[in-house]
């Protein structure tokens, strides 16, 4: 079973979508709403996956890439974002990022992403 | 100052006072004749000047051209005419003396007539080679302006000319009127030199030069007044002009084969200036005109007292009338060009100031519509994918047949919102684009990825594959736009051929379908932003392709029977 971690300050769409992971046979180690969120339970649970959000109050999702980058932690990330700008674009291309999803996503795709793995 | 330039300065200094004082002497004696014993200043002063000094300058003239490769003010086959244009004015004097004072006869017209008229001819050419390097600097404007000049001179002075030969033969009157065409038509180029070299930089010898032309013409017009008033003799002061021009000629010649002994290269060749540009006779013309009038004006209002004073009884007040009214309406005509002009430029550029305003202001706006509108895509896209992920696990969990196909509303419901949130994002967001090479096969294959195509609906793909250079996300854009176009207009059976060719260094991609055809007049429109005639449409899917593929250096069009998007883009893509 994937071990998989959700990081989104949505919290209606964190709780969906950990519903319809963990029906789809997968693991949902953490619920996060913010980067700080992210590295923390990327670093607690060593998930498989980590579904994370980029525009979020305080630590924002280049936040938590960048210090899961720093802390050495082999998790796969998918991003899903409502809004990807120029910059932010330009920005994603220093890390390592498995995928990147615009919203609004079919979980399906979600799911069949990961279970490409 | 190197010792060169110094050298320099000081010939070119006296040079000046020489040439003045030269001149000074000729009129000061022809002034004086009476009081200082010469008896005629025909016989004893103008008579051999007219020999001695063409001659000098005929000299010089060869002299000239055996170091013409150390000359930078003139190039060679241009010195050349003006040495023969020089020589040939030599021969017309000594010819006319020979007849004149030798022979004792008249002859009219007579091989010095041909010689009168072959020198400005000559000078013309040398003018005409002077100038021919500089043709892309000289404005239309001064050829213009020079022309209109060298008309004012010309048709006072024909019809005078006119008018005096008339009592001639046919040949005859054509000799006569052949003296002030050729004039005017070789101060056209003087004038042109003289606002190229004088207004641009100084040159001695070509200001020298073309002062001499200038006053060998204003001696050729006053001179013809005197013949057709019957008041020329020898020793005339329309004398001490021709005497002058020559002796101008003289010291130019004099000081540009002095002026080869100074290395220095620094100041002297103006072909080497060739960055200057002719761009002041917008600033000067009104000021050149005015003065130039004036001064013409002013001569010709002196000169019509002398002949009146002289000759009370003849009635050459005609001549000065018509002459006075070429003036003024060729004056007129002039302002009224030059002013147009100005009012043309004046209306060009409050045009280009309306313009960039206008695209500062849609810039602005639409840089806010862009903050605007991604904003509220954000704050959309969030809510949409509660509601398709919420969604999809309805679908999941239910098996009622209601629900079901409910869950398929809001499938459809929230897909027709996503796209044209993309639509608006496509339209406002300004992306540099990212030149890459890509497959036509797969770009159309990634475009369709994601499109719910009818089962109706054909899609055929072209047979060749194309490499072409383009922004890949750009244009996956404008194909899934092109051909969802088709898909929505096709109403569930039809169509859809895509074609694509390079030719000509263009890759050609072509969309084709079955559908009904666009009317005649909406054919322009549909590129238009926020055109559409779909319920469901933003109006922005067209309008972003056609700002992607300008964006690419290429274009778009829609062609009917059968309706045929034609996208074309350069094969190279120059940044």
């Amino acid at each position: 079973m994937k071990k998989i971690v959700i990081v989104d300050d949505e919290i209606d769409y964190t709780e969906i979508l950990k519903d319809f992971c963990e029906m789809s046979n997968m693991e949902v180690v953490g619920v996060g709403h913010n980067g700080q969120d992210a590295v923390n339970l990327c670093k607690e649970h060593l998930p498989d996956f980590l579904l994370l959000d980029l525009s979020m109050p305080e630590f924002d999702g280049f936040f938590a890439l960048e210090n899961i980058k720093k802390s050495n932690v082999n998790v796969k990330i998918i991003i899903l974002t409502g809004l990807l700008t120029e910059s932010s674009i330009k920005n994603l291309e220093k890390y390592e990022v498995f995928e990147t999803l615009i919203k609004p996503v079919d979980p399906n795709t979600v799911i069949e992403k990961i279970n490409s793995v | 100052m190197s010792e060169n330039t110094m050298k320099r300065s000081k010939f070119a200094s006296f040079w000046v006072i020489g040439l003045i004082i030269n001149l000074g002497l000729i009129l000061g004696l022809y002034y004086t004749e009476g009081t200082i014993g010469i008896d005629d200043f025909s016989d004893n002063i103008s008579l051999p000047l007219y020999t001695i000094i063409p001659g000098i300058l005929v000299l010089l003239g060869i002299w000239s051209i055996t170091i013409s490769s150390r000359i930078k003010e003139i190039q060679k086959k241009s010195l050349i005419l003006l040495v023969v244009s020089f020589t040939l004015w030599f021969a017309a004097e000594q010819t006319w003396n020979l007849y004149e004072h030798v022979l004792d006869i008249d002859p009219y017209p007579s091989i010095a007539d041909f010689f009168y008229l072959a020198a400005p001819i000559t000078m013309f050419f040398s003018l005409v080679l002077f100038l021919k390097p500089f043709k892309k600097q000289i404005s239309k404007k001064i050829i213009v302006f020079a022309s209109i000049i060298s008309i004012v001179v010309l048709i006072p002075t024909l019809i005078a000319t006119y008018t005096f030969g008339i009592e001639g033969n046919f040949f005859e009157i054509f000799i006569a009127l052949l003296y002030p065409i050729v004039d005017s038509i070789l101060l056209v180029p003087a004038i042109v030199a003289i606002s190229f070299t004088i207004l641009n930089k100084r040159n001695l010898f070509w200001g020298g030069i073309l002062i001499g032309i200038l006053v060998l013409i204003a001696a050729d017009v006053i001179f013809l007044f005197a013949v057709i008033d019957d008041t020329y003799v020898d020793g005339h002061p329309v004398d001490i002009l021709f005497i002058s021009s020559y002796t101008v000629w003289m010291f130019v010649m004099y000081y540009i084969i002095n002026n080869s002994r100074f290395g220095n290269k620094k100041e002297v060749s103006i072909t080497e200036n060739k960055k200057y540009k002719i761009n002041k006779f917008e600033k000067y013309g009104v000021i050149i005109t005015i003065i130039t009038i004036n001064v013409m004006v002013g001569i010709i209002l002196i000169s019509m007292n002398y002949y009146l004073e002289t000759n009370p009884e003849e009635n050459i007040t005609t001549y000065f009338s018509w002459t006075l009214i070429m003036l003024v309406v060729i004056f007129s005509s002039f302002v009224i060009v030059l002013n147009s002009k100005l009012n043309i430029t004046l209306q060009k550029r409050s045009r280009i100031l309306e313009k960039t305003t206008e695209n500062l202001v849609k810039a602005e706006r639409f840089s806010a519509i862009g903050t605007l509108a991604s904003r509220l895509a954000h704050d959309l896209r969030n809510p949409l994918g509660i509601i398709m992920t919420s969604n999809s696990m309805i679908k999941k969990k239910s098996t009622d047949e209601q629900i079901l196909k409910n869950t398929e509303f809001i499938s459809r419901s929230v897909n027709r919102m996503e796209h044209q949130i993309n639509n608006v994002l496509d339209f406002v967001r300004v992306h540099p684009i990212k030149i890459e090479e890509s497959s036509i096969h797969e770009l159309i294959y990634d475009s369709l990825k994601n499109m719910k195509i009818p089962e109706g609906i054909l899609i055929i793909k072209p047979e060749n594959d194309l490499k072409i250079q383009c922004d890949k996300e750009q244009f996956l854009i404008v194909l899934y736009n092109i051909i969802l176009n088709g898909v929505q207009k096709l109403d569930k059976t039809g169509k859809i051929i895509i074609e694509c060719e390079s030719k000509d260094n263009q890759n050609i991609i072509k969309i084709q379908d079955s559908g009904k055809d666009i009317p005649e007049d909406l054919m322009e429109k549909v590129f238009e932003p926020l055109f559409t005639t779909k319920h469901q449409g933003t109006g922005l899917g067209l309008a972003s392709c056609k700002q992607i593929i300008h964006e690419h250096q290429g274009t778009i069009h829609v062609e009917n029977n059968p309706t045929t998007f034609v996208i074309k883009i350069p094969r190279e893509i120059t940044k």
